[in-house]
C-alpha cells in the first residue's frame, strides 16, 4: 500500500485506527494473551508451594523459556524487525516458530509495531511509551501500565505499507505469520507431552502445560514488556538518544539482552545489544556463537568510532 | 472466529492459517459467466468491505487506501480469501497490499485474464 497512510486526524504517519471489528478482535486476543498465562501461573505457583513441582517442571520451564525468549529476541526482534544479520531458510523458520511460541503476537504485527516504536520513540505515535501520560505520580503509573500491558488494547494499527513493506513480500514469513496460533499451541503442547511422558501421568501433562507453557509465557512476556515500560524509565543512559531509553541490567538479564535499551536505541540495527563485555546480552552472545558456526552472516555491528562518538562523555 | 469460507485447499497448515486470518462472512461463488468488468468487481468489493468495516456502502471511497479504513491484516487476508471464493480462482493472500484500494484491485482483476476466465 502507499506510504502516506495517516490517522483519522492526519497526525502520525503510518498509524491508523482499527475498524470496530478489528479492534474487538485485537482486544479479545490481547485479553487471552495477558489473562490466561498470568491466572494459570497462580496455579503453577500454588503447586510449587505445595511441593508438587520438581526438577522435571523446572527443566521444562527452563527449556521452553530459552526457546521462546531466543525466538523473540534473536528472531522477532533482531532478525525480522531490525535485519541485524542474515540467516538461511531453516534457521529463519526456526526463529519465527520459537518466536511465535512466546505469544507476543504474529510476526508482522511484532515487527511493524516495533519499527513504529523506533520511528516515534517516546513521542506521539510510539505504541508503548510510558512517558506520554503526564508528569504527576498518577500519570506516571498510568504510563507504566500502558507501556507494559495497556498498549495491546489500543485501537491504533501500525500500517504495514509503512512499517512492514519488505516482510509482506516474503511468502515464507507471511505464511509463518498466518500460522501464529498453531505455533503458540505447539509451545503449550510440547511441554505438556513431555511432562506427561516423563511422569507417565495425566497430572504430569498438566504440570508440564502449567510450568513449560503458561508460567513460561507469563514470565517471558513480563520480561519483554519490561523492556518497553521499565527500560524507558529506570536505568542508566550512556548514549545520547532522542528518547528516554535506558539500560537496565536486571531486565537485560531476564530479557536476554533487550534491557540494554539505551544501547539499542543508539544502534538499532546492531545485532548485539551489549557493547561492553560485562553488559548482560545472552542473545548477543548466542548470535556471536551462531556467526562463528557459520549459521548466520552479515552480522551488523557499529564501529568502535561510532560507539565512542555517540557515548555521553564521562560514562562507562 | 469461525471460518466459513470453504476452501479448495485442504492442507491443515493453510486451513489453520486461514482460520486465524480470515473469519467473518462469505458471499459465495460468482454466478455470472461473462468476463468480470471493473464496475462489477468494484461494487462487489465495496459491499464486502462495507460489511467488514460496519459502514454503509455509500461511505466507502473506492480510491482510498484500505489501511486508512482501519482494515487490519486479518480482515485484508479474509477479503482476498472471499474474493478467491467468489471468482473460483487462487489469489495472493497479500493482494490488498499489492493493490491498496478498491479501484486498484478491481483494475487488477479486470486486467488479469487468469482471474476472470472462471
Amino acid at each position: 500500500m502507499s506510504g502516506n497512510v495517516s490517522t483519522a486526524s492526519g497526525e502520525v504517519r503510518g498509524v491508523t485506527l482499527a475498524s470496530p471489528a478489528a479492534h474487538r478482535r485485537q482486544c479479545m486476543l490481547a485479553l487471552i494473551t495477558v489473562a490466561l498465562p498470568n491466572l494459570l501461573s497462580l496455579e503453577a505457583l500454588r503447586l510449587a508451594l505445595e511441593g508438587r513441582a520438581g526438577w522435571i517442571e523446572a527443566a521444562l520451564f527452563a527449556v521452553m523459556y530459552l526457546l521462546s525468549i531466543t525466538g523473540a529476541t534473536i528472531g522477532m526482534h533482531r532478525l525480522f524487525a531490525h535485519r541485524a544479520f542474515e540467516a538461511g531458510a531453516a534457521l529463519t523458520t526456526w526463529l519465527a516458530i520459537t518466536g511465535s511460541m512466546a505469544a507476543q503476537g504474529p510476526l508482522l504485527f511484532w515487527a511493524a509495531n516495533h519499527r513504529r516504536h523506533h520511528a516515534y520513540s517516546d513521542r506521539p505515535g510510539d505504541p508503548h511509551s510510558p512517558n506520554l501520560h503526564g508528569r504527576s505520580p498518577r500519570a506516571l503509573c498510568r504510563g507504566l501500565w500502558h507501556a507494559h500491558i495497556g498498549w495491546m488494547f489500543s485501537r491504533e494499527l501500525s500500517a504495514w505499507s509503512v512499517f512492514a513493506r519488505d516482510l509482506v513480500q516474503q511468502r515464507r514469513l507471511f505464511r509463518l505469520h498466518q500460522t501464529y496460533v498453531l505455533w503458540v499451541a505447539l509451545g503449550l503442547l510440547l511441554p505438556a507431552l513431555a511432562g506427561g511422558w516423563l511422569h507417565r501421568s495425566w497430572f504430569g501433562a498438566w504440570q508440564g502445560f502449567l510450568f513449560g507453557g503458561m508460567l513460561r509465557i507469563a514470565l517471558v512476556n513480563h520480561a519483554s514488556w519490561a523492556v518497553g515500560s521499565i527500560c524507558h524509565r529506570w536505568g542508566s543512559k550512556p548514549f545520547r538518544t532522542h528518547d528516554h531509553s535506558v539500560n537496565n541490567h536486571l531486565v537485560a538479564l531476564l530479557a536476554f539482552g533487550e534491557g540494554l535499551q539505551n544501547n539499542h536505541h543508539a544502534f538499532p540495527s546492531a545485532a548485539r545489544h551489549g557493547l561492553r563485555w560485562w553488559e548482560p546480552d545472552p542473545s548477543g552472545w548466542l548470535i556471536m556463537l551462531l556467526a562463528r558456526l557459520g549459521w548466520i552472516w552479515n552480522v551488523n555491528h557499529p564501529s568502535p568510532g561510532a560507539i565512542a562518538r555517540a557515548r555521553v562523555e564521562g560514562t562507562a | 472466529m469461525s471460518d466459513r469460507t470453504s476452501s479448495t485447499d485442504t492442507s491443515l497448515l493453510k486451513r489453520l492459517g486461514r482460520w486465524f486470518k480470515s473469519g467473518d462472512a462469505a458471499t459465495g461463488r460468482r454466478a455470472a459467466t461473462t468476463a468480470l468488468d471493473v464496475d462489477e468487481a468494484r461494487e462487489w468489493l465495496r459491499g464486502v468491505l462495507a460489511a467488514r468495516l460496519e459502514l454503509p456502502p455509500e461511505q466507502i471511497d473506492t480510491a482510498r487506501n484500505f489501511e486508512e479504513y482501519g482494515l487490519d491484516s486479518r480482515t485484508a487476508v479474509g477479503v482476498s480469501g472471499e474474493l478467491e471464493e467468489w471468482l473460483g480462482k487462487p489469489l495472493s493472500p497479500t493482494l490488498l497490499w499489492d493493490c491498496p484500494s478498491i479501484d486498484a484491485v478491481a483494475a487488477y482483476l479486470a486486467e488479469a485474464p487468469e482471474a476472470t476466465s472462471g
